[in-house]
């Protein structure tokens, strides 16, 4: 699951998740997070490395 | 002091103070993170949790997600409180998050007792439900200050700099170095001579001095001017944030006041 704030600086960054993650797959992630107005790096950092495991785990639960 | 405004959204605001100390201006910034009292979710009972998330997990994040309040006035922190802590509706705001799977658990799910307060975030994913998962949960929140815990920090991101001053002597011949080697594009060649156009986002790093070669660059801190930027975190707009966290500096000076009238 996507960390609801940003470890550094604590905005929100969760809430855009599941838009970034759709318009991805067609734009390149700078210019979306740019759009989403995530414009420090300790935020867009969250969102760029994100790797959600929770469905992968969930075959072993 | 003289206030000007320089950048003002919901969220982030940015503007020059001058005239005041280095304390003053961190003053407003630690206030602002961590003196004005906001809502939070802050104890949980989970009566069924069978998602992937463990329940610690869960009650992080369900903490994390920042709360606006219609009347924030009209609850009490718990120390304050007339039941003295022990927690009733003057000081805490009841909540129900129940859901079954398949789906996404949002913010938005959340039903608090009183109508007035929702999440500032309705899309803030809390937990990811699989096939016959389910989630039980009840719990409140509390109203408090950043210093208590981070989720309560009405102000993220808040700071400052001293405003800078680039003076540029009659030896500047022009080169343009200083320009080029500028990070923010604070200079700008005008009429054959380096001129400082973006003052404000001068960072201090002194690279123009370090390649004028007639050495007629002078980049100096203005030391009673101070640029200051806060972010709120969605609890409440960011004129207001400001607004209160310059209130409870007061409230401070005022018991600090009649403490020492005691006292003589």
């Amino acid at each position: 699951m996507i960390p609801v704030r940003c470890f550094s600086c604590g905005r929100v960054v969760s809430h855009v998740w599941e838009e970034y993650r759709e318009r991805i797959k067609t734009e390149p992630p700078g210019k979306v997070l740019d759009d989403l107005g995530i414009d420090k790096y300790c935020c867009r950092r969250m969102l760029l490395s994100h790797v959600e495991l929770v469905d992968t785990l969930r075959r072993y639960q | 002091m003289k206030f000007e405004l320089i950048e003002l959204r919901e969220d982030r605001i940015r503007f020059l103070l001058s005239g005041v100390t280095a304390a003053f201006a961190n003053g407003i910034r630690r206030a602002c993170m961590s003196e004005v009292p906001i809502l939070a979710i802050d104890q949980i009972s989970l009566y069924d949790n069978t998602s992937v998330l463990f329940d610690e997990q869960i009650a992080l994040r369900l903490g994390l997600v920042p709360l606006q309040s219609k009347d924030l006035d009209s609850y009490s922190r718990p120390e304050d409180c007339q039941c003295g802590g022990e927690g009733c509706p003057g000081c805490r705001v009841d909540f129900m998050l129940s859901a079954e799977g398949p789906g996404m658990v949002y913010s938005k799910d959340i039903q608090f007792t009183d109508p007035g307060v929702k999440p500032a975030f309705d899309k803030i994913p809390i937990v990811i439900l699989g096939e016959g998962e389910k989630v039980v949960i009840e719990g409140f929140a509390t109203k408090r200050v950043g210093k208590d815990h981070s989720k309560w920090q009405a102000g993220t991101l808040c700071g400052y700099k001293n405003l800078p001053k680039i003076e540029i002597g009659a030896s500047c011949d022009g080169c343009g170095k200083c320009i080029e080697v500028c990070p923010r594009d604070v200079l700008a060649l005008e009429e054959g001579r380096a001129k400082a156009t973006n003052i404000l986002e001068c960072s201090l790093c002194k690279l123009c001095i370090e390649e004028c070669e007639a050495g007629a660059l002078k980049v100096t801190p203005v030391l009673d001017s101070f640029v200051i930027s806060i972010e709120s975190s969605g609890v409440m707009p960011v004129k207001e944030l400001v607004a209160k966290a310059a209130q409870e500096i007061r409230k401070r000076a005022e018991d600090l006041d009649a403490k020492l009238a005691e006292l003589t």
